[in-house]
């Protein structure tokens, strides 16, 4: 769990840490995260969602990261905005 | 026996490009539209999963997006005094399978053709007397001319969100941009690509002796892009994993990043996924379609009815489902009668592959379609007065990958293994690149597709026999315009260079290309051509054969932009006149 929440938080924060679930974390981010949501953590306008700040990374509760994690997730699709992109299961 | 289904409007036969553009065109109109495609349903997310979409085994070496050879191949020959055997395993060409086709793996060039590669026998025969065009070549004119395709071109570029310079923007040449090609109304959707180092040091290369090199156009984005239909599609991340692969994060166009989010929202489109069609049905006199017969993974028959049919798989497999329906005569190379089959083309590829001691290429920072390419010797683009050959080649510079299984180049007399082998692998991998010219391929007499007399596919049916060899005609361009790439390699001073001519005779298994062409040809003489302008059917005309197998011949360039821009095209006669009056569209 520490190593989740870790590998998240460094879209959030500039920091390079010594502490080892942070590093783990972040290589972790670099090998399955930073190809959509980038190494930074903007993600790409309406298409991935930027997670640097986001409200479900930035909460002390990680279920909702938990839950996207496993199960992935999509975009809800519009005929404005028919994309629907989606993220596939991490498990 | 076959269960009938409710009748549709249209059924198309194949849901890669061609099919997923002709359905959203026509479901546009309200036309009931059901594409039966054999492989399975493909979506980014689920099917081209990032955490496991870069596995090289899976997808490259062991080619799990393509048509499997147990499922149906083809079998080979290079002429008729030979027999020909079956393709067990895909080696110079892999076609595409499965939902989104060859546009999932394909690399993400898009090109359009030269205005005189349209006209290709009329020109030569204008600039250098009918007598110059080799007995051996059948060449012909295409039935549409560029400027009438440009606004097909057009649109396809703008729904694929192709990166690119203009090289003639109305008429004007533009710094930057391909010199040689035809006039387009509009610069490209979005910027060509950053450069990676390679193609740059090429360009510059290629400059120093002459050439005009200029950015390749691409369909992996150089930026984030909202298509026509309003679907968003993201920038190229260079991760390397295009040609084979499917793209994971929505930078390299295919019909699931371009068409089908909008397609398959529509109530009057469906996708049946896993169905195999067997045959066209056509009525008694032969001249009407009346739908498909397929077989679906249970192995249940259905038969469904369809006032139009629209055959949308890839190039060879459109010819085999003609030649399997009875739809037009098949050719015949002893008396050059017929149609089906005619014209079969590929391409002819040679290259040139370069090694440094005092450059880092960083070839693993890479995209599909990235790169530089010089057309001064492509088609009719330079003086074939004094040569002994037609046709010409793209050259380009476009490193797609440095991936850790399959890509390592070596000086060619490096040992296959051992102490030596590492330490030319080791000094190797980031200190070489190779450049290619992609060559025409023009159609011969000989040359040709037919139903194999003797092998069959698990289903009990002949499969398409493929009987092909390097035109003569094809191989000394080959060789002049390798020699004309020397210089580019000679200019950036390797330790070495290593030159890979094309000769004969033509070998189905060592990877060349998967720009299988013709054989299903369009031309304005239904006695030299299966269908007409509009790519329908001049023996059924409520059959429309759409794809690669329309060229009547091949020219230097990845097929793709061509492809869908005569989809487009198809699209726009059946709506504005054949749904008016159907019947033929070109009287015969």
């Amino acid at each position: 769990m520490r190593i989740l929440t870790s590998t998240l938080w460094v879209a959030t924060i500039a920091a390079v840490s010594t502490d080892a679930p942070m590093t783990a974390g972040r290589a972790i981010y670099k090998d399955n995260c930073a190809g959509c949501h980038t190494d930074s953590g903007t993600g790409a306008a309406q298409l991935v969602p930027r997670l640097a700040r986001h409200p479900a990374v930035q909460s002390d509760d990680p279920t909702t990261l938990i839950r996207i994690l496993l199960f992935g997730s999509q975009a809800a699709e519009t005929s404005r905005a028919p994309t629907s992109p989606a993220m596939p299961s991490f498990a | 026996m076959a269960t009938k289904l409710p009748a549709k409007d249209v059924a198309i036969i194949g849901l890669g490009w061609t099919g997923a553009i002709l359905a959203n065109e026509l479901t546009d109109q309200r036309l009931e539209v059901v594409a039966i495609e054999r492989g399975p349903w493909r979506d980014t997310a689920t099917s081209f999963n990032i955490g496991y979409a870069p596995d090289e085994l899976r997808y490259f070496a062991r080619l799990d997006l393509f048509q499997q050879p147990a499922q149906s191949t083809v079998t080979f020959r290079n002429n008729t005094n030979q027999t020909a055997l079956p393709v067990r395993q895909w080696g110079s060409f892999q076609p595409g399978n499965g939902v989104g086709g060859a546009g999932v793996h394909w690399g993400g060039q898009t090109w359009r053709h030269l205005p005189s590669d349209f006209r290709m026998r009329s020109h030569l025969t204008e600039h250098y007397g009918a007598s110059f065009i080799p007995d051996e070549l059948s060449i012909e004119d295409w039935p549409v001319t560029y400027a009438e395709l440009e606004p097909f071109y057009d649109r396809f570029e703008y729904l694929a969100g192709v990166s690119g310079k203009a090289g003639n923007l109305n008429g004007v040449i533009q710094a930057g941009g391909n010199p040689f090609e035809g006039s387009r109304r509009r610069e490209y959707p979005l910027p060509p690509m950053q450069m990676t180092y390679a193609p740059t040091l090429f360009a510059e290369s290629a400059r120093s002796v002459g050439y005009h090199p200029f950015m390749s156009p691409s369909a992996n984005l150089s930026a984030a892009y909202t298509n026509p239909l309003g679907i968003r599609m993201g920038q190229c991340s260079f991760c390397g994993f295009c040609v084979r692969f499917g793209c994971s994060n929505y930078s390299k166009a295919s019909p699931q990043t371009s068409v089908l989010p909008v397609l398959m929202r529509k109530s009057n489109f469906e996708a049946r996924t896993e169905c195999e069609v067997l045959k066209v049905n056509l009525d008694r006199s032969g001249k009407r379609a009346t739908g498909v017969t397929y077989i679906d993974s249970s192995g249940a028959e259905w038969e469904q009815p369809a006032e139009i049919v629209l055959v949308c798989a890839f190039a060879f497999n459109n010819v085999y489902m003609m030649l399997i329906s009875g739809i037009g005569r098949p050719y015949d190379p002893d008396t050059r009668e017929g149609t089906v089959g005619r014209n079969y083309a590929y391409q002819t590829w040679s290259g040139i592959q370069l090694f440094f001691d005092d450059k880092i290429f960083n070839p693993f920072i890479a995209s599909g379609a990235c790169g530089q390419t010089v057309d001064d010797f492509n088609g009719d683009n330079f003086d074939h007065r004094n040569l002994n050959f037609v046709g010409g080649a793209s050259i380009s510079c476009q490193p797609t990958n440095g991936r850790p299984l399959t890509y390592l180049p070596l000086p060619p007399d490096t040992p296959r293994w051992g102490t030596r082998w590492k330490e030319e692998a080791k000094k190797n991998y980031l200190r070489s690149f190779g450049f290619t010219a992609q060559g025409s391929s023009y159609a011969t007499h000989a040359n040709h597709l037919d139903l194999d007399p003797t092998y069959t596919d698990r289903l009990g049916r002949p499969l398409l026999r493929m009987t092909f060899d390097f035109p003569d005609n094809d191989i000394r361009m080959s060789s002049y315009i390798t020699d004309k790439m020397v210089p580019i390699a000679k200019a950036m001073n390797p330790r070495q260079y290593v030159v890979n001519r094309r000769a004969k005779p033509y070998n189905v298994v060592p990877d060349q290309s998967a720009h299988n062409t013709g054989g299903a040809i369009m031309g304005s003489d239904p006695k030299t051509s299966a269908v007409n302008r509009y790519l329908q059917s001049w023996d059924v005309p409520n059959v429309f054969v759409v794809g690669s197998s329309a060229f009547p011949q091949n020219p230097g360039y990845n097929p793709n932009g061509t492809v869908c821009a005569l989809a487009f095209h198809a699209a726009d006669a059946i709506i504005a006149k054949y749904l008016r009056s159907p019947g033929p569209l070109v009287p015969t």
